[in-house]
């Protein structure tokens, strides 16, 4: 296995400027709109406010007049942009040219996706951006011309009170892997640092005519001091959460609103299965079945089988959990769903030494083994099994 | 005609006892209705009266539609034993459509089915308000008004009385009264038979519900204005969809274990992608967000009961119940149906009438 | 929409037209070199109540600027009763499109034997000239669906 530590390896030295004195939305379209125009690629994917003015929708565009309403930070995460990348490529690769920006998460969902099978890159250039984090989406649906001014403020300042729990213990907000990524957090007001993460990134680049001028390196610093308060943070939360619903009894309580409605599975971008298993025939009982269980405890709880469905999810999707949110942002009663999988994730990943989506290079941890010696503490080897086990 | 039985006090309690009785008598093997679930509320299938301390019969809420569950528990085979079923009226309905189409069977249910104040919305269970609501909304619905708090599609239902239970219950300030409309229901008690007198519901009792259920109707129909909105008003209206499905995941009418939308035959090729984006020079994706809503109503408008989950559970609020009740009560009048209202009654879209509705056709 | 517009706007129509009559009526108006305009793309099914109303509503979205769906006469079936099944279901979509004023003239239901090449003709010339007044399918710029 790779020893892939938890923050990202190397950080390319260099980056090209881009210019943010109108904002860093306008810098980052001004880019775009260059891309287009030199034919570096023939279509642009971003999230567009949507005609009634109050969510985002991804579009798919190569006329420039929709770019009045683009933002490609937008305060929330509707669709996960993993997903929207599977919906367009899952059948094969785009016909053109695609530049698509994103928050580091869907980049790194994206990743997963292609590990997966899910999502061809062929045509695709990934970008991202440093990430402030995303609201949650009810709040933003309350007063959503509230929403933008609240959220704008809070990236601006770095304040992560107004962002969705899990963003508050994100580790990976900046940045990823390929394409480019956008440098922002404490690059000033005027000038952002785009960032090539590989070849198909830096020719881009020197297609557009932008020069690797700028240093990274006191970004990189930023970012790295950022993350260790928010490993700190994280640690806290999620040894908090993972105590409190520590054994069956416990994360049955957590678990005990769950109506079995699946939102937080149709959402999340690595649960790709076109039929899930937990709505297959598999799981599936007879009536006799289900009344002998129902008489095993005198009574059995309708729909049956939350936790089956949870742990089951875990243990299908938890190794390539990017920790997105789009579950918790689904759930309509509330469970505090990413972070419970977060925490799944941090440790089922941390056993494999593996961070989901980090590099595309690095095979799914279940995909693979080494043959002779690992994971020998998880075998209990006995001595002699027809003597009986004495193991403890 | 019908038996009539009263039992005084509590209403919850009242009918536990009846549900306590016919498990201990072993008149029925199971109870299946609502119950406290740690922090929560769900539906439980109760073998051993000692673990009914729990369930709350008439709670006003709805975790789940139970036609879905009920449809699970008896997809493959009917139930063995007899089990009384507490459930709404529009889960009753959302089952007898279920069974027309094949999705459940009927048999060993006994119906106990309360006339409905309507259930209380999500906002409030999630904000652990649940409880302390209740008493306001029993003195509201005893008092002949639409309670606060319900869902606006509970607010607006006519069918709140299920006439087509085994046991209609009249909940009422000193007790309840249990209208047995079934053989099966009067031989559920017939040890009681001294407990019984014969009567009538009296739809005057209802009158006052009756007319605020339909001024509320007739105000939601009105200010949906669907006749204006043609396709840029659903694309406003469903412009924040994020194609999660949950609408269509716990609608008990879509049963669909492969729903068409998801199918690969519904999504886009490489070529198609191209193609719509070169016809419109942008295209939203994934693709196909009105399309899904208006196919799904295409789809289960016919049946559609309002019964309201879909709007509990999406994420961003869109208002699906209101405009699929408004449409399924549009394309219902088409063919003078109510949905699940008569166990008999075939879906309409499956039947045809040799001499009808000359005027579609030009 | 000017007259020259008008004039210069052939019409999208996509006509699923069953096998055994309207298709053959098609057929029949074809060799007896009956004229009519070239809006419609025949999409041959088998019968009538093939037609899922999906077709429909995906014709539509996708910036058809109508569609016309063709089967045999009442009683004339050759399945016997498919085209009951399709006539209901058309009852249902006029009354969905109306709800939403969605212009509901843009669905179509008409009965065309298979000796019926005269009619055949005069049902797409008709439609056409109807849709053509309509106007052409303002979906078919739509971003957001």
């Amino acid at each position: 296995m790779t020893a892939n530590s938890n923050k990202n390896s190397t950080i390319p030295s260099k980056g090209a400027a881009i210019s943010t004195a109108d904002g860093l939305n306008a810098g980052v379209l001004e880019f775009l709109r260059n891309g287009l125009d030199k034919n570096l690629f023939d279509a642009v994917l971003m999230p567009v406010k949507v005609p009634a003015g109050d969510s985002y929708a991804w579009v798919l565009a190569e006329d420039q007049s929709l770019f009045e309403k683009a933002n490609v930070l937008p305060p929330i995460m509707s669709v996960q942009g993993g997903k929207t990348l599977s919906s367009l490529t899952k059948h094969g690769q785009t016909e053109r040219k695609i530049a698509a920006v994103m928050r580091p998460c869907e980049i790194r969902a994206t990743i997963e996706l292609v590990k997966l099978k899910q999502i061809d890159l062929e045509n695709i250039f990934l970008i991202s951006i440093d990430c402030p984090g995303a609201m949650p989406i009810k709040d933003y649906l309350s007063d959503p011309v509230a929403g933008e001014s609240v959220f704008n403020e809070a990236a601006k300042t770095g304040d992560l009170e107004p962002m969705r729990p899990i963003c508050k213990t994100c580790v990976h907000f900046g940045i990823t892997s390929p394409d480019l990524h956008i440098a922002t957090f404490g690059t000033g007001n005027e000038s952002a640092i785009i960032i090539p993460t590989n070849t198909k990134g830096e020719e881009l680049l020197e297609s557009a005519g932008m020069p690797l001028k700028i240093d990274t390196g006191s970004w990189a610093k930023g970012i790295e001091k950022l993350t260790n308060g928010r490993e700190k943070t994280r640690t806290k939360v999620f040894d908090e959460l993972k105590e409190k619903s520590s054994g069956m009894v416990n994360l049955a309580a957590t678990l005990s609103k769950c109506i079995s409605c699946h939102n937080c599975m149709s959402v999340c971008p690595i649960c790709y299965c076109r039929r899930c298993y937990f709505e297959s025939e598999v799981t599936e009982q007879s009536a006799e079945q289900y009344l002998g269980r129902a008489k095993q405890k005198g009574s059995v709880r309708f729909s049956p089988d939350i936790l089956l469905f949870h742990l089951g999810r875990m243990s299908h999707m938890t190794m390539s959990c990017v920790s997105c949110g789009s579950c918790e942002d689904a759930c309509p009663v509330d469970i505090p769903v990413a972070q419970l999988f977060s925490v799944v994730g941090r440790d089922t990943q941390a056993l494999f030494d593996y961070t989901a989506g980090m590099n595309v290079e690095e095979p799914l941890p279940l995909k693979v083994f080494i043959k002779d010696k690992e994971l020998g503490e998880i075998e209990r080897i006995c001595s002699d099994p027809l003597k009986g086990c004495d193991c403890k | 005609m019908s038996k009539v039985m009263k039992i005084q006090g509590d209403i919850d309690s009242g009918i536990k006892g009846i549900l306590r009785n016919l498990l201990e008598s072993g008149k029925v093997e199971a109870v299946f209705a609502v119950g406290d679930s740690g922090d929560g509320k769900s539906y439980f299938l109760v073998t051993d009266p000692a673990k009914l301390d729990g369930i709350r019969p008439l709670l006003p809420f709805m975790p789940e539609n139970a036609a879905n569950l009920l449809s699970r528990l008896t997809s493959g085979d009917t139930i063995s034993g007899k089990i009384a079923v507490v459930i709404k009226p529009c889960e009753l309905r959302a089952f007898a459509e279920l069974v027309k189409r094949e999705q459940a069977e009927r048999d060993n249910f006994i119906f106990i089915s309360p006339v409905c104040g309507g259930a209380l919305n999500f906002d409030i269970y999630n904000s652990g308000a649940l409880e302390n609501a209740l008493p306001e909304y029993w003195k509201a619905f005893f008092a002949g008004e639409n309670p606060a708090d319900i869902r606006p599609t509970c607010a607006a239902c006519e069918h709140f009385v299920p006439m087509n239970a085994d046991i209609t219950v009249f909940p009422d300030k000193d007790g309840c009264e249990l209208f047995l409309n079934t053989d099966a229901a009067v031989e559920l008690f017939k040890n009681k038979s001294s407990d019984m007198s014969e009567g009538e519901f009296d739809s005057n009792r209802i009158e006052k519900l009756k007319t605020a259920r339909k001024a509320e109707r007739e105000k939601l129909f009105d200010e949906l204005k669907l006749e204006d909105m043609q396709i840029k008003g659903l694309i406003d209206v469903f412009g924040r969809c994020l194609g999660c499905h949950g609408c269509s995941s716990v609608c008990p009418i879509c049963y669909c274990a492969l729903c068409a939308f998801d199918t690969k035959e519904n999504e886009f090729q490489p070529p198609v992608f191209e193609n719509e984006l070169s016809r419109r020079g942008a295209m939203r994706v994934p693709p196909n967000t009105v399309f899904f809503h208006l196919g799904r109503i295409t789809h289960m408008s016919i049946s559609c009961v309002g019964c309201g989950m879909c709007a509990d559970v999406c994420p961003v609020d869109i208002p699906v119940a209101s405009i699929f009740t408004r449409v399924g009560d549009a394309v219902q009048k088409v063919f003078d149906y109510i949905p699940g209202s008569d166990f008999e009654e075939p879906v309409p879209l499956s039947t045809f009438i040799e001499d009808e509705l000359a005027e579609v056709e030009e | 929409m000017t007259a020259k517009q008008k004039e210069e706007f052939t019409p999208n129509i996509i006509g699923f037209l069953c096998n055994w009559c309207t298709y053959t009526g098609a057929d029949l108006a074809g060799t007896s070199r009956l004229q009519y305009p070239p809006s419609i793309l025949p999409i041959r099914v088998m019968c009538s109540s093939r037609v899922d109303p999906l077709f429909l509503v995906s014709a539509i979205l996708r910036g058809a600027d109508a569609v016309l769906v063709g089967g045999c006469h009442p009683g004339d079936c050759h399945y016997s009763e498919g085209n009951y099944y399709t006539r209901r279901r058309f009852a249902m979509m006029k009354k969905i499109f109306d709800t939403f004023g969605l212009e509901s003239e843009r669905i179509r239901l008409s009965w065309i034997s298979a000796s019926e090449g005269p009619r055949f003709a005069q049902v797409v010339t008709e439609y056409t000239d109807k849709i053509k007044d309509l106007g052409p399918n303002k979906i078919a710029n739509e971003v957001f669906l």
